[in-house]
Parts: C-alpha cells; sequence; structure tokens
C-alpha cells in the first residue's frame, strides 16, 4: 500500500513539472522532468505510431519516384531484424542552455535509452524544422529516438523557441545559438548518464541530424572539434537534407522563383535577424498577407511547417517575398545574404568519418546545398550518398534507416 | 501470404535502390567549357551514366605533362590520388573510400580559379573504375585561355587607434579586398593564409556578392561593435590585396596578426606597416 502511495505521488509529482515556468536554475546536469516508456515497433511488427516522422511539406506537382510508393513504415521495418532493444525510456527533462546573446537559459529536451543493456555511445541529435511545439523533441516520441533501439542513448535539444522556451522566437537557421543549443544538453545529458549508471562504454560521441537537423550537426560538430576534443571525441557523423549553404539555397530558391517549404521564408529571415541581433524591418522582405499573418502562424507555435505552408498559400517567392527581398543588390537585402553567409556550416575540416545524404530530387532543401559540401570537403573523410530518393520527406525515412544500419 | 509477398517487394524495391551502384564499363562525357574570366574557368560534365565515377584536371599546355600520350596523363593523375589516399589509411586518418575522396559522380559545374594568366590550358576528364581505382575509356581532352589581368603597385599600411584600426591602401582609386579569421582556423581549413584569402574571394565572387564588399580607399574596423565575435587573446590573421569585381587579385597580398586585448590591437607584420598613436 506504502509503495502504491510513493508511486502515486511521484506520477503527480511529474505530471505537474510537465510545463515548468523555470526562469534560472544552477544545475549542471539534465534534469529529468517526466520518465516515459515506449516501444519502437509493436507487436506485429509496425512502427509505433506514437513515433513522430518528418512530414513531408513539399508540392504535390510530380509524380514521386518508386521508392516514394513504398511506404515509410515498410521502409523502417527492414531494421526490424536488427533492433537490440524494442522498448525504450524516454526522459524529458530541462538543461541549462543560453540564449542568443550567450545568456544562461533554461531548456529542454528528451534523452531516450535503450530500457535493458549497455549502451553503446552518446548520439547527439540535431532536430529537422519543426512548427508547433507539440512537436519538438521533448513532447514526442521522436523519430530519431529510434537509434537508441540499437543499444544507443540519444540527446535531442529542444531549440530555442520550443519546449520550455516555446514563448521565445526560434533563431531558425542561426548557427550558433542552435548548435549551443545541442551542445548544451549533450554536456549536461553526460553526467546523467554517469549518474544513473548508464554512461556509454565509449566516449566517443556520434552526431546525426537531418533537414535543419543536418546543418545544425555540422555546425556542432565544427564546435565540438575546436572547443570539446576533449569531452566530446567524434566517432562519426550523419546529416542528411540540410541547408548547410543558406546563400546558395536562396540564389537558388530565386533562380526557380519557387519554394518547397515556403514557411521556411519567413523563419529564416526572422530567425537570423534574433539570432545576428540585425534590426532588419520584416516588411521589407514580407509581402502583406505574409506580413500579416506570419508571427500568429510561426511565432504562437500552435501550427505545423504543413499547416503554415497552407496559411502563406502560395509557393512562388514573388508572391511571398518584396521585390527588394528578392534582390540581393538592395542594401538591406544584401545584410541578410551576408548574414545568410555567415550562417552557412561549410567552412571547416571534418576530423572525423562523416556521411552526407541528400535525395537530388528533394525540392525543399535543394540539392545545391549536397554539391557545396561535396565541393568544400573534397579530399576528406566524408562519404556522399546522393541518389533519386524521393522528396524531402521520404529521404529522411531512407536516411533515417541508412543511419541506423550504419550504426 | 499477400502481405508477406508485398512487404518482401518493398524490400526489394529498397535494396535496389539504395545498393550502391559501381559502374566499370565506359561511359560518356560531355565536357563543356562555360566561360572563361580572367584566371578563372567554369566547366559543366555530363556523364550519361550517373554512377559513373570521374575525375577531373587542369594542365599547362606548356608543361611536358601535356606532352605524354593520354594513357600516361590519366594515370599520372590517378597515381597521385592513390598515393595520397594509400598514405592517408597508412596513417590511420579516417578516411572514406577512393571514390568519395577523389571522384565525382553525376553533372558537376565546376570553377578553376587562379590559374597563371594569359596561359593555354588543357581540361582534363576521364572515368574511373572504383574498384581497380584505373581509367576506364577515353581522357576528355578540352583546351582553353586563360586571359591577362590588370596589376596594380598598391601596398598597405594599419593604422591603430585602441579598439579600432585603419587599413589604408597606397592607391585609393583602386579596389580592394580584406578579411580575417582565427589564424588556427586558417592553418586546420586552408592550410595557408594565402589559400584561405583566395578561397573566401573565390566564395564571394561564386555567390556574386563580391561587388558589396570590395573597398576603395581606406577602411575604419571598429572592434568588438563590428563583429562581436571577436575573442579576447585569440590570434587573427588579416589578409588584404587588390581586387577587381571579377575576383582577380590585383596586387601583392598583404598579411598582418592581431590580438584584440582589453580594448587595444596588438599588430604584427613582416609586409604591412603598422602605424600605432
Amino acid at each position: 500500500m506504502r509503495k502504491i502511495l510513493i508511486l502515486a505521488a511521484s506520477a503527480l509529482l511529474l505530471v505537474s513539472c510537465r510545463h515548468p515556468k523555470v526562469e534560472f536554475v544552477d544545475f549542471d546536469t539534465f534534469h529529468p522532468l517526466s520518465v516515459q516508456e515506449g516501444d519502437v515497433f509493436m507487436a506485429d511488427g509496425t512502427l509505433n505510431p506514437e513515433i513522430r516522422l518528418m512530414e513531408d511539406s513539399e508540392l504535390d506537382l510530380e509524380p514521386d519516384t518508386k521508392v516514394a510508393y513504398t511506404d515509410a513504415n515498410s521502409i523502417v521495418r527492414s531494421i526490424l531484424g536488427e533492433v537490440e532493444c524494442n522498448r525504450l525510456y524516454h526522459i524529458a527533462g530541462i538543461y541549462k542552455g543560453h540564449d542568443v546573446h550567450g545568456n544562461p537559459l533554461v531548456q529542454s529536451g528528451k534523452l531516450l535509452i535503450p530500457k535493458n543493456g549497455p549502451v553503446k555511445n552518446l548520439i547527439i541529435v540535431s532536430h529537422y524544422t519543426i512548427g508547433a511545439n507539440y512537436e519538438a523533441p521533448s513532447e514526442t516520441f521522436p523519430m530519431e529516438g529510434i537509434w537508441a533501439a540499437k543499444g544507443y542513448a540519444v540527446a535531442i535539444a529542444d531549440y530555442i523557441g520550443y519546449g520550455v522556451t516555446a514563448g521565445q522566437i526560434h533563431p531558425y537557421m542561426h548557427v550558433e545559438s542552435t548548435a549551443r543549443s545541442v551542445i548544451d544538453m549533450a554536456l549536461a545529458v553526460k553526467p546523467y548518464l554517469e549518474h544513473i549508471g548508464l554512461a556509454p562504454e565509449s566516449d566517443k560521441v556520434i552526431l546525426a541530424g537531418y533537414s535543419q537537423g543536418g546543418a545544425t550537426t555540422l555546425a556542432v560538430m565544427d564546435r565540438l572539434q575546436d572547443e570539446y576534443y576533449n569531452e566530446f571525441p567524434i566517432k562519426k557523423v550523419y546529416a542528411g537534407g540540410g541547408p548547410y549553404d543558406l546563400a546558395a539555397t536562396y540564389d537558388t530558391s530565386m533562380e526557380w522563383d519557387q519554394t518547397g517549404i515556403p514557411c521556411a521564408i519567413p523563419m529564416i529571415v526572422q530567425g537570423i535577424n534574433e539570432g545576428e541581433d540585425m534590426g532588419l524591418e520584416m516588411s521589407d522582405f514580407f509581402k502583406p498577407h505574409l506580413l500579416d499573418g506570419y508571427k500568429k502562424w510561426i511565432n504562437s507555435k500552435n501550427y505545423t511547417v504543413k499547416e503554415i505552408n497552407a496559411f502563406i498559400g502560395a509557393t512562388s517567392l514573388h508572391e511571398i517575398m518584396t521585390d527588394q527581398g528578392r534582390d540581393k543588390t538592395n542594401h538591406e537585402t544584401a545584410r541578410l545574404y551576408q548574414a545568410l553567409l555567415g550562417n552557412s556550416v561549410l567552412k571547416f575540416t571534418p576530423h572525423a568519418p562523416m556521411f552526407i545524404f541528400h535525395s537530388n530530387q528533394d525540392k525543399t532543401v535543394p540539392f545545391v546545398n549536397a554539391v557545396k559540401a561535396e565541393q568544400w570537403f573534397k579530399g576528406f573523410p566524408v562519404t556522399y550518398d546522393f541518389g533519386p530518393y524521393g522528396k524531402h520527406g521520404m529521404g529522411c525515412v531512407q536516411f533515417l534507416i541508412k543511419v541506423y544500419k550504419d550504426l | 501470404m499477400r502481405k508477406t509477398a508485398l512487404f518482401c517487394l518493398a524490400v526489394l524495391l529498397l535494396a535496389g535502390c539504395v545498393k550502391e551502384k559501381i559502374v566499370t564499363t565506359p561511359c560518356h562525357f560531355d565536357v563543356q567549357v562555360d566561360w572563361v574570366k580572367g584566371t578563372r574557368v567554369q566547366f559543366t560534365v555530363t556523364p550519361d551514366n550517373p554512377n559513373a565515377a570521374y575525375a577531373y584536371g587542369v594542365v599547362s599546355q606548356e608543361n611536358d605533362v601535356a606532352l605524354w600520350a593520354d594513357e600516361e596523363i590519366m594515370e599520372w593523375q590517378l597515381e597521385w590520388m592513390r598515393n595520397s589516399f594509400d598514405g592517408m589509411m597508412a596513417q590511420g586518418m579516417p578516411v572514406t573510400n577512393f571514390t568519395d575522396m577523389f571522384c565525382y559522380k553525376g553533372e558537376r559545374t565546376i570553377k578553376e580559379t587562379r590559374l597563371s594568366a594569359s596561359t593555354n590550358w588543357w581540361l582534363l576528364v576521364f572515368q574511373i573504375n572504383p574498384e581497380t581505382r584505373k581509367s576506364i575509356g577515353p581522357l576528355y581532352k578540352q583546351p582553353f585561355q586563360t586571359e591577362d589581368v590588370a596589376w596594380a603597385d598598391m601596398d598597405f599600411s594599419i593604422r591603430l587607434d585602441g579598439n579600432r584600426f585603419t587599413i589604408v591602401p597606397s592607391d585609393a582609386t583602386r579596389t580592394w579586398f580584406w578579411e580575417y579569421e582565427r589564424a588556427d582556423r586558417i592553418s586546420d581549413v586552408y592550410g595557408t593564409a594565402e589559400s584561405f584569402f583566395y578561397r573566401i574571394i573565390d566564395m564571394y565572387d561564386e555567390y556574386d556578392f563580391l561587388d558589396n564588399l570590395l573597398c576603395e580607399g581606406a577602411q575604419r574596423c571598429i572592434f568588438p561593435d563590428d563583429d562581436p565575435s571577436v575573442k579576447e587573446g585569440v590570434k587573427y590573421t588579416l589578409a588584404m590585396a587588390g581586387c577587381d569585381e571579377d575576383g582577380e587579385i590585383t596586387s601583392d597580398v598583404y598579411f598582418a596578426d592581431f590580438i584584440y586585448e582589453k580594448g587595444f590591437f596588438k599588430f604584427t607584420s613582416e609586409n604591412v606597416t603598422i602605424i600605432d598613436r
């Protein structure tokens, strides 16, 4: 009876702590707020429907490839025979991070670990672009969590603007702050794993991410090599479908006058402006419909990427952006463009093996990003996997499985 | 039963699509020189098989190698790649496979920059068998000629004043470019300060953005107002040179190292005059 009471009290505590309003704490490790259990595969071999896969936000203008016709579930099932621990602990918690100015900020994230068996390595994941807060890693069973089923601890930080910081603007594609969030979470998780007796067998970490997470992963790699090579020696890095080169992405999108992810336009302009403290006027970049609605659509964190795209209601850039916003010779746009160059993530030397994946049919994150990565990293220990892997979302599933199999 | 069959089909489809395709038979390559501007050339390689691995090179027609037989030229290029790769393997460096390190697959538009001016060149493209690391098929050769570049006699001095410095070119009528980076990053990422400077100019030129960054006359820089990322006590290298709107460097390149400490700059340089008030 006493046991039941303690359990009930613990459960109540966990529930009440789920959405804390914490201004400042002085802890140096990951502080769990809720612990749950979940399976990767159901008893019938299907993927747990609670696992949140990336939605495909691209236009349905072109028929998909034969790969895309094979549904995601079937693809994911190809790892069934390689699952070492189907049941995972999901630990949502908070840690001491930093805001865009480098000041202390309580942030949230999720740690996934196999319920049984040792932990091989820590995988530091950077998450893909989300819109709604209920998609934040700390709030969901994130898709990258399935890697834990192969015997790894998977740490996924909520970027600034999600989880317990949902009230803040997300500094979208601002390299320094997003990479900082990911590293801060890893710094917090490391002693926590030791504390709970699940220190990884190897000190070497694995970095991984797709889309926005792919670009952030490279930024994290750069910083870990530069500043944390003792704490986090890197075993391998997996980056997929990433906008590594924001300036080339801008140029390509302008050339196409088309984007597969319209919500990225206001998110990037606002995010870089926030992160770099540039003082840009959004009216210089957004046409009236977008200008009127972007704050509600994006900053409320109530809507997914697909829903925001529907609100914007256009995919042609001339319908979304002002003439001067599409002209990088314009003074204010040139300032933004230079910031885009500064927030591109390719100007470093990879010292650990890297795997770069990109579908050459991707219209959400143009393939030019992969070509630019190849251009910068040629001659370094990088394996490239470019092919007709379908649209951005389907490419994500392929990436997920390729990483799983390679781990 | 139907479910199992569908599942097997899906797995087979997936396996068929993700398996790395190795091409060991000769393919055709369309090699097009898109343009030549000053000392730069852009070309596009289009293989008729997107999975064919190929490499490229440029060699001066004045070089003895240009007189060799095609097979010897390809072998000469391949030998360098094999030696580099095997050397890295021997040193235990975390290398990937030979193809990913040196070859391309699919259509690529590539720029070669900083070639000697007013020189005749051969652009070379050839297919490689990733398994044997030997060439397959013919050598594709395209001639091109680099142009002359108008040279300027320009040098630089730096005037220090607390948390600001001013770069002063000797010729106020010509455009010039400057950039700086952490010294340790330059050696890690670019190898040398020259490579760093060239690469950054090429990058801005490639984005058609160099115009926005060229200077004329003296340029004043205030820290950390202009760049809050500059860290105290860290050594940076500043590079500057005459540069035109096409990205051609029109003077010697000048370098200076600096450290920012407690609101003051300390500069050292072998070829730039430092004027400390």
